[in-house]
C-alpha cells in the first residue's frame, strides 16, 4: 500500500515538473507588428493622397510632415490655403501660408501620432488633399501609414 | 530510503516551479540602436540589414545651413528615400529642403525631425534603406541624421 502510494506521488511529482517546466515567453521582441509600413508622398499642387485599405480594414496615420518653402523666386503674398483631409473624424486642416522670401521655408512641421490616428470608416480610402500653389512656392507633404483592422 | 523520497520529491517540485519573471523591465528590447548621419553633397545613407530582418526607421533629423558667404538662391531640392513606403507609393518619401539666397547668410533656415513612435518598416526584407541628400548649392551644407533598428 505505502509502496503505491510513494510510486503514485513520485508520477504526481514528475507531471508537476514536466508541467512547470512549459516556458511561456512574456519578454519584449524588438520586431514590431505595430510598425507603419506604407507611406504616400508629394510635392505637386493640388495633388491628393488616397490611403486605401486593405478591404475592410482602417487606416492608422502616425505620422504627417509639412514643408512649405519658395522656389528660387519669392512667393507673393496671398492668402492662406489648407491641406485638407478626408474619411478622418473631424476633418482635420492645416494652414498652409502663401508668401515668403525666394529660397526659404516658412514652414517645417510635423504631426505625430503616438498610437495612430484611425479611420472614420472602415474600407474607405483616407485623403489628404495638398493645396493650388501659389506662384513660386512648393508644398512636400509625406503621410506615414497602414492598413490593419 | 522512503525518508528520503518524499524530499526528493518536494524538492524536485520546488525546482520545477521556479516561476518565469513576467514583470515589466526597464531593457527595451524595442530601441533604436543605431544612427548614421551625413553632411555631405549627394550622399547616400545605406541602412543594410541581414536577409532576414528589416529596417525600422524612428527618427529622421533635417538642418538646412548656409555658411557665412550664404549661397545663391536656387530652386528647392529633395532628400529622397527607397525601400520605404510599400509597394503602392507612387514617390518615396522625400523632404523639401530650401535653397536660400545671401540673406540668410550664417544661418539655418531649416531645422526639423520627423518621428515615427512606432517604427516606419522597410518595404523589403533584407533589402537596405536608403537616404539620400541632394547636390548642394555653394556655400550650404544638409546634415541628415536617421536613427533605426534591425529587427525581424
Amino acid at each position: 500500500m505505502k509502496r503505491t502510494a510513494i510510486l503514485f506521488l513520485s508520477l504526481c511529482a514528475l507531471a508537476l515538473s514536466l508541467s512547470a517546466q512549459g516556458p511561456t515567453n512574456v519578454q519584449q521582441t524588438n520586431s514590431r507588428l505595430d510598425a507603419a509600413l506604407l507611406a504616400l508622398s508629394s510635392h505637386s499642387s493640388g495633388a491628393t493622397l488616397t490611403l486605401t485599405p486593405l478591404g475592410s480594414q482602417s487606416i492608422y496615420i502616425y505620422e504627417i510632415d509639412v514643408t512649405n518653402c519658395a522656389g528660387a523666386s519669392a512667393v507673393s503674398a496671398a492668402a492662406q490655403t489648407a491641406l485638407t483631409t478626408t474619411n478622418l473624424t473631424g476633418s482635420p486642416q492645416w494652414q498652409i501660408g502663401s508668401g515668403t522670401t525666394a529660397g526659404l521655408c516658412v514652414q517645417n512641421f510635423v504631426v505625430t501620432y503616438p498610437t495612430g490616428l484611425k479611420s472614420q470608416v472602415p474600407g474607405t480610402p483616407v485623403t489628404v488633399v495638398l493645396p493650388t500653389f501659389a506662384t513660386n512656392q512648393t508644398v512636400g507633404v509625406n503621410v506615414v501609414y497602414s492598413s490593419a483592422p | 530510503m522512503k525518508k528520503l523520497l518524499f524530499p526528493a520529491i518536494f524538492a524536485a517540485v520546488a525546482l520545477a516551479q521556479a516561476p518565469s519573471s513576467i514583470q515589466q523591465s526597464a531593457s527595451r528590447l524595442d530601441a533604436a540602436l543605431l544612427q548614421q548621419t551625413v553632411a555631405a553633397t549627394a550622399t547616400t545613407l545605406t541602412l543594410q540589414p541581414s536577409s532576414s530582418q528589416s529596417v525600422y526607421i524612428y527618427q529622421i533629423d533635417f538642418s538646412n545651413c548656409e555658411d557665412a558667404t550664404g549661397q545663391a538662391v536656387a530652386a528647392p531640392t529633395y532628400v529622397t528615400t527607397t525601400n520605404l513606403g510599400g509597394a503602392t507609393t507612387a514617390t518615396s518619401l522625400a523632404w523639401v529642403m530650401a535653397s536660400g539666397g545671401a540673406t540668410a547668410a550664417g544661418s539655418c533656415v531649416q531645422t526639423f525631425s520627423v518621428s515615427y513612435p512606432t517604427g516606419l518598416k522597410s518595404t523589403i526584407p533584407g533589402t537596405a534603406v536608403t537616404v539620400i541628400t541632394p547636390t548642394f548649392l555653394g556655400h550650404q551644407t544638409i546634415r541628415v541624421t536617421v536613427t533605426y533598428a534591425f529587427a525581424p
